[in-house]
């Protein structure tokens, strides 16, 4: 047995629980993700300029976002 | 009480111990800071474990992370300790609150995934505006869909040698 394996197959197994968990939290409007013209929005009215939008993490599900103060 | 966040970040370095996407944010965003600054303060806004402020710190920017869950930032300090890393300050303050910082304080701030669970998002966008300096950068990751299940778990089962080599 390679209990080194298993340790990282345990922990990524219930992480990925907490990530349902998270995942029902978002779909019943607890939490919220963002499409990027809502997140361009925020950032603009809030006096911030967008100088790159890239999509990222898993899966591309991800926006990440780097502006600047104006 | 222990909150969803505290049980959370019993199992949250699991992530950059060993799930390759986070990894490779965790690069992106330093990536990122450091395209607009080489030094400075960067505030971690929502700092978790302090993954990224450990990141930026090895860079030798100055970070402060702040965070509200006691859990997380325990682990961020024993991580700090452990990785002999002095440029770090880690507090804990609720975001959705006023930030004890001074106007035009930070060189840059980032926030990945912290945001989302805001209950007044826009409120903290205008108070990370306030503490951070005239042409500062903000990087900010944020989820735009619902996080997949399948990619962890498949990375589990891989990992476990229970899935594909």
């Amino acid at each position: 047995m390679d209990w080194e394996k298993l340790d990282v197959f345990y922990h990524l197994f219930i992480l990925g629980l907490f990530n349902v968990v998270l995942g029902k939290r978002q779909g019943s409007g607890i939490y919220h993700y963002w499409s990027e013209s809502e997140l361009k929005e925020k950032l603009s009215k809030a006096g911030f300029r967008i100088i790159s939008v890239k999509e990222a993490y898993t899966n591309n599900g991800d926006l990440l976002v780097t502006s600047i103060k104006i | 009480m222990v909150s969803f966040w505290d049980l959370y970040a019993t199992v949250y370095d699991s992530l950059p111990n060993h799930f390759q996407p986070y990894q490779k944010l965790l690069e992106q965003v330093v990536e990122e800071v450091s395209k607009y600054s080489d030094k400075g303060i960067i505030l971690d806004a929502g700092c978790g474990t302090g993954n990224f402020s450990i990141a930026l710190a090895k860079r030798g920017y100055d970070v402060v992370g702040i965070d509200y869950t006691e859990r997380m930032l325990k682990r961020a300090k024993e991580k700090k300790k452990n990785a002999g890393i002095k440029n770090i300050e880690l507090l804990k303050l609720d975001l959705e609150k006023e930030l004890a910082f001074p106007d035009n304080y930070f060189e840059g701030i980032i926030s990945v995934h912290t945001l989302y669970t805001m209950r007044e998002p826009e409120l903290v966008i205008k108070e990370y505006y306030r503490i951070l300096r005239p042409n500062g950068q903000f990087v900010l990751s944020e989820l735009q869909r619902p996080i997949e299940i399948m990619p962890v778990m498949k990375e589990a089962m891989n990992r476990g040698g229970l899935g594909e080599a």
